[in-house]
């Protein structure tokens, strides 16, 4: 058996990769699954590899990707993020100006979350044997919420809330990876945690996920089967761009499974939804109420359509784009 | 005199059987007992020799229309020491194994009919007549033994008269467990979208009459389930019922009053007309009939040569359809999109509410859904499309004793089975488990199956696909099984087709239909293979093409048409050609053309008949299963054969259908009539499985050739292939007793763990 591109597409055959790794450690690792670890002290500590290719695209670059993309899996469980340490492995012969240019873009969204890089390293392969640079980043916070947001809080009746149009880095990677045009397209990459520290004040708040690779759509079956509670969101309610619709069209994705690297997915208790939202709206003015937790269909998502069935949403099976982030 | 005790086994309880018995041995002058047990019927006979031997004659030749008796058994036998005595019906008893079988829903009988119509009768229109011959079985079952407590009937205790008839062994309602009057059994009443009460028993029917002539939507519950019924004659009733039910297409199935109303829009052959007055009462698919095209609105059936017709099968039903000026109705059935269809009363009110204007309700529960049965003819061969109502639960019989299997079946057309002693029980076809509410009713059924009739398998068959929903359900429901097959879907339907012919040794097996995962991890679906249930080869199939846009594709033939454009033509004019069919698409398909290399290649023949469709302009998206392909059909006509290519290529034979591409497209610009190109694909297509049939059977001696796959729904070419396979010597295997599309899955891997696990 090989590791294949399936295995990194973030949907269930990542998910069984992981279960073999995990199952070595056994007892001496973590068992739940979620974005970042909360450990002794109050702290949570999350780590995450990144190869985005092509490595500028509109609305980011490697380098701004490396920080949201960490401290956006401590956001999502209420961790203010502080720290940071990155290693970069560089391909021999990348431009040295490209590298300081990553790096500046890196210290930018770094500077504006007012985290500090404090461990870093860096290595350079022969050429050939690396495609320009990867980064690796580890991010490290304190929890600042009551109770830690996760999946074992998620009771029937939440309502979900989404915070932006969804797929927007996905069907962008995607489109320049098979040269389709889509000049108005950019990815969503942003950083998550000015969005949710408001949130973390509201005891109603339950657990949060950015939607990374593998979409809304994976993210919510890994809730539904992790906390065996069904979910069901309607079609009609999702926000979509017109142009991450066209390049699923054109491509034959579910818009569900595409990748978003700055938007999150929210459970709220019902009687706060409301709250919830207006506070995100400062910042999030697209943000809204998708769907809800529900007693029916455990470990199922469904996904109301136009025509009046409930279709079932399934994780993403296969790789859809390689190196998405 | 002797004493002789009988053990009868087959589909012998609630079917009038005990009953049966009881009148012959009185004509016998026969005393003993008959009892019902959970291996079947126990008969103790008491008399002349002669007399028992009669009894025993007249017991297989007379047996009630619903039975069918597998075996008689002869449990003992002795000198009778005393007197005859009485004959007598005894109470059920429970035993430890329960083999008994349940039988399929069944269509009014002629006696209750004539009951019912009879002013002087207790039951003078009343809408649940039923009797020991006819009337709900499967559907208000909810545990064995057959009694009325343990149906849905169980909250409707009988007066007087009734109990009477019930308790008479010469009534024709002897046991009879939904036996009702209107005195102690349900009621009707029809209420309007709200659930506002407007009338009662005959006068709700008459109010629903006077409802549909005036060109309203109603639902009525019948024995599976609800319908939604309107006018078919009502151009407007029909438009709304499409538009509020979100289905521009899919043809509706219509309910005739009698034959001569049937015969006012469809040709009925003598296999037609067997089906039809079948106590089954199946949809049957027929030619529509010559210049009935102005009689019914275009917008029941469009853009296809036929109606699905089917008699009425409830007391509802007829008392409905008794009026001249409503010999004809819709009733299709009511569900939302592709979910299963709706059966409770609160669930109807719910979820019908934006599509019915009134609903036609009572209050027997159905506790398990079911469609109506869906037969089509070809010609004189009837294909099914939907095996359910008035079909299951009744078994396969095998004369081995089985080991214990769940065959978990495919997904969009899913039904499981399951192995038993000597039965292999199908579901009923239970949709598209892509749906949420699918899934609940496959669950149900499984849970209902398995407690039923105590099986708890020991072994589990199911798809290959990594994703399959029916085999994480069936995994996850059988955590306990000894050991589990994954079998290839094409695989599956050969097995399924040699099973339904009873055929034991090695077929050749044209397996064409939409979508399987293949052994190489492409989507296979136009297969030449060579095998039995045991194991097969891939002989062979159809050239591959990129799919572009994986499930897209299906919704849009327009893309898989691309594809194929570009394998026969090349880049340039295939460019050239997708500008001029698809000015529109121009963006989309530059795209597709750039990227074809990246998508999953298909040999799917489903998908090839979808792109000839698009490519002669019928329909470039579809809205709902295999749409294109229908239609493609329904324009066929005349004599022309298109050229398809036979190859060998690393030792497989491939059906090459780019000569024939280019031969539609030529035949297209040279301005050669649609319907001649249409049947020149389905025959040249033919004619090149035949000839792919006759080479293997020269290299390997077969000679049957097992045809299944849901593209073998298609009528032409199921015709045309038989007969060019019989011109060549060979035998075509054609499904029978189930569907040659993914509703056979189950069966299949049935038969594939059967080879796999008997010892
Ligand atoms: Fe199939
Ligand atoms: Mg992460
Ligand atoms: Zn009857
Ligand atoms: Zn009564």
């Amino acid at each position: 058996m090989f590791v294949e591109l399936k295995h990194g597409s973030g949907g269930r055959p990542t998910q069984q990769l992981i279960g073999e790794i995990l199952s070595i450690y056994g007892d001496n690792s973590i068992k739940d699954l979620e974005d970042c670890a909360l450990i002794e002290g109050g702290l949570g500590v999350t780590i995450d590899g990144f190869t985005v290719s092509p490595r500028f695209f509109p609305g980011g670059d490697i380098g701004k990707l490396a920080v949201c993309g960490s401290t956006n899996d401590l956001a999502v469980r209420g961790v203010k993020p502080m720290y940071l340490a990155m290693s970069i492995l560089i391909e021999e012969g990348l431009p040295k100006e490209e590298l300081i240019k990553v790096v500046k873009s890196a210290y930018g969204v770094s500077k504006e979350l007012d985290v500090k890089l404090v461990a870093g390293d860096t290595k350079v392969l022969p050429r050939g044997q690396a495609d320009g640079m990867y980064i690796t980043c580890c991010a490290l916070g304190k929890a600042v919420t009551g109770r830690p947001w996760g999946i074992n809080n998620l009771s029937s009746g939440d309502i979900l809330v989404i915070t932006g149009p969804i797929g927007k880095h996905g069907a962008l990677i995607s489109a320049l990876h098979y040269g389709l045009d889509v000049d108005q397209l950019a990815s969503d990459c942003a950083p998550l945690w000015p969005l949710m520290q408001p949130l973390t004040e509201v005891a109603g708040v339950k657990c949060a996920r950015d939607c990374t690779r593998g979409g809304l759509g994976t993210v919510l079956c890994e809730w539904a089967e992790g906390a065996g509670i069904g979910i069901e969101i309607e079609e009609d309610l999702i926000p979509l761009d017109p142009e991450v619709a066209s390049v699923a069209d054109v491509l034959g994705f579910d818009v569900l499974h595409l990748a978003c690297e700055g938007t999150a997915v929210i459970a709220v208790a019902p009687d706060c939804a409301e709250y919830v939202l207006s506070s995100l709206r400062v910042l999030a003015p697209n943000c809204t109420a998708i769907g809800k937790v529900t007693e029916d269909h455990p470990g199922i998502v469904g996904l109301k359509t136009e025509i009046g069935g409930i279709r079932v949403v399934d994780m993403l099976a296969g790789e859809m784009v390689p190196r998405i982030c | 005199m002797i004493r002789k005790v009988l053990l009868v086994k087959g589909i012998v309880q609630g079917v009038g059987f005990r009953p049966f018995c009881a009148k012959l041995a009185k004509e016998l002058k026969l005393g003993g007992s008959v009892q019902n047990n959970s291996s079947g019927v126990l008969i103790e006979l008491c008399g002349s020799n002669e007399n028992i031997d009669e009894f025993s004659k007249k017991l297989l030749d007379e047996a009630p229309p619903l039975a069918m008796i597998q075996t008689i058994e002869i449990i003992s036998e002795e000198k009778l020491l005393g007197p005859i005595g009485e004959f007598t019906i005894k109470a059920s008893e429970r035993q430890e194994m329960q083999l008994v079988l349940i039988p399929p829903d069944i269509a009014t009988c002629d006696d209750c009919l004539q009951e019912m119509r009879d002013p002087n009768d207790k039951r003078y229109r009343y809408p649940f007549i039923n009797c020991t011959n006819c009337g709900p079985r499967y559907t208000i079952i909810k545990e064995l033994p057959y009694d009325r407590t343990k149906t849905t009937m169980a909250c409707f205790p009988m007066c007087d008269d009734c109990s009477s008839e019930y308790n008479d062994v010469t009534d024709r309602r002897y046991h009879a467990q939904p036996n009702a009057c209107p005195e102690c059994g349900p009621t009707l009443w029809l209420c309007d979208a709200r659930g506002k009460k407007l009338a009662s028993n005959d006068e709700a029917i008459a109010l629903a009459k006077a409802h549909l002539k005036a060109g309203r939507i109603l639902a009525v519950k019948g024995i599976g389930g609800y319908h939604l019924a309107c006018d078919p004659r009502n151009d407007e009733a029909v438009r709304a019922l499409r538009a509020r039910k979100k289905r521009p297409d899919k043809p509706f199935a219509l309910m005739a009053k009698d034959f001569k109303a049937a015969e006012k829009v469809v040709l009925l052959n003598g296999m037609a007309r067997k089906l039809l007055a079948s106590p089954r009462r199946p949809i049957v698919v027929c030619p529509k009939a010559k210049g009935c095209g102005p009689l019914l609105s275009a917008y029941v059936a469009p853009n296809i040569d036929t109606y699905g017709v089917m008699l009425p099968y409830t007391p509802i039903q007829h008392l409905l359809l008794e009026d001249e000026d409503l010999d004809l109705l819709i009733m299709t059935s009511a569900n939302l999109s592709d979910e299963p269809l709706v059966a409770g009363n609160r669930e109807a009110l719910q979820k019908l509410a934006s599509i019915t204007d009134y609903y036609l309700m009572h209050d027997r529960d159905i506790y398990v859904k079911i469609d109506d049965s869906v037969i089509a003819m070809a010609g004189n061969t009837p294909i099914f499309t939907r095996r359910a109502r008035g079909y299951v639960p009744q078994p396969y019989i095998s004369k081995d004793v089985l080991p214990p299997i769940f065959g978990a079946g495919g997904e969009m057309k899913s039904t499981f089975s399951v192995s038993h002693d000597h039965y292999i029980f199908t579901s009923q076809y239970l949709g598209d488990l892509k749906e949420v509410a699918s899934i609940a009713l496959y669950e149900h059924v499984m849970d209902m199956f398995l407690s039923l009739y105590e099986i708890s398998p020991l072994f589990l068959v199911h798809d290959k696909h990594p994703m399959y929903l029916s085999t994480k359900i069936a995994k996850d429901k059988l955590p306990e099984v000894k050991d589990s097959l994954a079998v290839q879907h094409h695989h599956a339907h050969l097995a399924a087709c040699l099973w339904d012919n009873d055929f034991q040794g090695e077929a050749m097996g044209l397996i064409l239909d939409g979508t399987g995962f293949g052994d190489d991890g492409n989507i296979w679906g136009g297969e030449i293979l060579v095998g039995n249930a045991k194991s097969f080869i891939r002989w062979g199939h159809l050239l591959e093409a990129p799919l572009p846009g994986g499930d897209k594709a299906v919704l849009e033939p327009w893309r898989f048409a691309l594809s194929i454009l570009l394998k026969t033509f090349g880049l340039d004019k295939s460019m050239e050609l997708a500008d001029k069919f698809w000015p529109d698409r121009k963006r989309t398909s530059e795209a597709l053309i750039r990227n074809m290399n990246i998508y999953v290649k298909t040999s799917s023949a489903g998908r090839l008949f979808d792109a000839a469709a698009s490519l002669l302009g019928l329909r470039d998206a579809v809205t709902y299963d295999a749409q294109a392909a229908i239609e493609l059909e329904a324009l066929a006509k005349g004599r022309e054969c298109a050229p398809f290519r036979l190859e060998r290529e690393n030792g497989h034979l491939i059906l090459d259908w780019r000569p024939a591409i280019e031969w539609l497209i030529m035949g297209l610009m040279g301005g050669k009539r649609k319907e001649r190109l249409a049947a020149g694909f389905h025959d040249g297509f033919a004619a090149a499985l035949a000839q792919a049939c006759k080479d293997i059977s020269l290299e390997t001696r077969i000679r049957h050739v097992a045809l299944s796959g849901g593209v073998w729904q298609n009528k032409r070419l199921l015709n045309v292939t038989c007969a060019l396979l019989r011109r060549a010597g060979l035998e075509p295997l054609v499904h029978k007793n189930t569907s040659p599309n993914d509703e056979c899955i189950s069966l299949g891997q049935i038969a594939i763990g059967i080879e796999r696990w008997s010892k």
